[in-house]
């Protein structure tokens, strides 16, 4: 079963975010790492690779600046190859754009399945699965809280409002997975040394045949109109109970919308 | 503004409260608001229409099939045979991300996402999103035309009928 897995290099979240004061776009120009919600979807691709006892898995991955840090972590757990499209025009592409290119690098693998995060960790659309499998063409199936592959097809949990629903989806497909589909392994040793001769094929969006209008922020046909403090927090208010406490509390949190 | 539609979702049959969240707002920007629903209609008319919805598209029963495709296609088609809102808003759901992405590409129209507040500002729609923990605020609108996608966080506006009665009217 050869499976290609979407691999986000993102700033380490333990870090303070920061926006480019002149795009308002979030800086990503520093050393990046693996987003840690692509790694439940490595782990679920290579856990299907064994069960499946043939195939590949693949990494797909973009970044502006030739970060090859997260997708190296990647491979130090088990996945076989990679293919990073980085280029000066990607920076500050929207999740549209990211799609495109996405999907444009995964038409250059083999691939019955591709799975994803359902969001990133410092982008956290939400869209991009589903956008990607619009533009192959393919069925998908987002929120899976459980993968199983049959015979030509996969068995997925997906998670609901109301609990999860039972979808049965041919193959290939796109899934996208939660965080906590499988418990991702710590690479070993061994995996950290093999990961630095496996095959890492870097292109450009010129050989994704994507011209740089159609990408970056000015390809996103949106405008920031305004970057601003939020309200501060107002200070809490105390209750004290004089035999109306619960009720008070209750018409706080109707007030709050949270009941 | 002129028109907004409202992907109205079900949820134990009646209008999923996101939804109407949804509604309530749009009616205060758009001079007319329109749903769209990815089952049939009829049952949940009167509660759209008691919440602002002059008209409900239905997609009808879809079987088991998921939402994000279908209602993706029903409203692509609706909008190429000339229908034309201005925006769609969309609840940040399990079915409200996959309608919204699937559709962003058959219009090859960006989404704005994690919208908790929606103003207009010039004649377009503006949607504010938290950043940095909710310690910034980010407000984008969209610089091309054609129809504009939001996907709104639930509880960000208080669901509200609108005083007039249902209106509904049904599209098949």
């Amino acid at each position: 079963m050869d499976i290609v897995v979407c691999v986000k290099q993102i700033p380490d979240p333990a870090d303070p975010g920061e926006l480019d004061p002149e795009t308002n776009t979030l800086k990503r120009d520093m050393k990046l790492i693996m987003d840690e919600s692509d790694s439940y979807g490595v782990e679920m691709a290579l856990q299907l690779r064994d069960a499946a006892g043939e195939g590949e898995v693949t990494l797909v991955s973009m970044a502006p600046n030739e970060e090859v840090n997260g997708l190296r972590s990647a491979l130090a757990m088990g996945a076989d190859k990679a293919i990073l499209v980085s280029d000066q025009a990607l920076a500050g592409t929207d999740a549209l754009g990211t799609a495109r290119v996405l999907a444009a690098a995964i038409g250059r693998a083999q691939a019955d399945l591709i799975l994803a995060a359902t969001e990133s960790s410092d982008g956290y659309t939400g869209t991009v699965p589903e956008q990607v499998a619009e533009l192959l063409g393919l069925p998908s199936v987002t929120f899976a809280k459980e993968i199983q592959a049959e015979s030509g097809e996969v068995v997925v949990k997906r998670q609901t409002e109301a609990g999860y629903d039972e979808v049965r989806c041919p193959l290939p497909a796109v899934v996208s997975v939660t965080a906590g589909v499988v418990e991702p392994r710590y690479p070993s040793f061994k995996g950290i040394m093999a990961a630095k001769s496996k095959p890492m094929d870097q292109v450009g969006i010129g050989d994704l045949g994507i011209s740089p209008d159609q990408v970056g922020w000015a390809g996103g046909g949106q405008d920031i109109t305004d970057v601003s403090p939020a309200p501060e927090r107002e200070a809490g208010e105390i209750i004290t109970d004089e035999g109306d406490a619960h009720e008070r509390i209750i018409a706080l949190l109707e007030e709050l919308r949270i009941v | 503004m002129g028109t907004i539609w409202v992907y109205a979702e079900e949820s134990g049959g009646k209008v999923a409260s996101i939804s109407l969240e949804l509604l309530t707002r749009a009616r205060e920007l758009a001079d007319t608001v329109e749903a769209v629903v990815g089952t049939d209609g009829e049952p949940l008319a009167a509660e759209l229409g008691a919440h602002g919805a002059t008209t409900v598209h239905a997609t009808g029963d879809l079987g088991d099939g998921l939402a994000g495709p279908a209602v993706a296609s029903a409203m692509a088609a609706a909008i190429e045979g000339g229908a034309a809102p201005d925006a769609i808003l969309f609840g940040t759901t399990y079915d409200g991300r996959d309608v919204a992405g699937r559709l962003s590409v058959k219009l090859g129209a960006p989404v704005i996402t994690n919208v908790v507040e929606l103003d207009e500002a010039g004649g377009s729609l503006v949607g504010i999103e938290p950043v940095f923990g909710g310690t910034v605020n980010v407000s984008t609108r969209f610089s091309t035309a054609g129809v504009g996608l939001f996907l709104v966080r639930p509880k960000s506006f208080a669901a509200e009928e609108s005083g007039g009665g249902p209106k509904p009217g049904s599209t098949p």
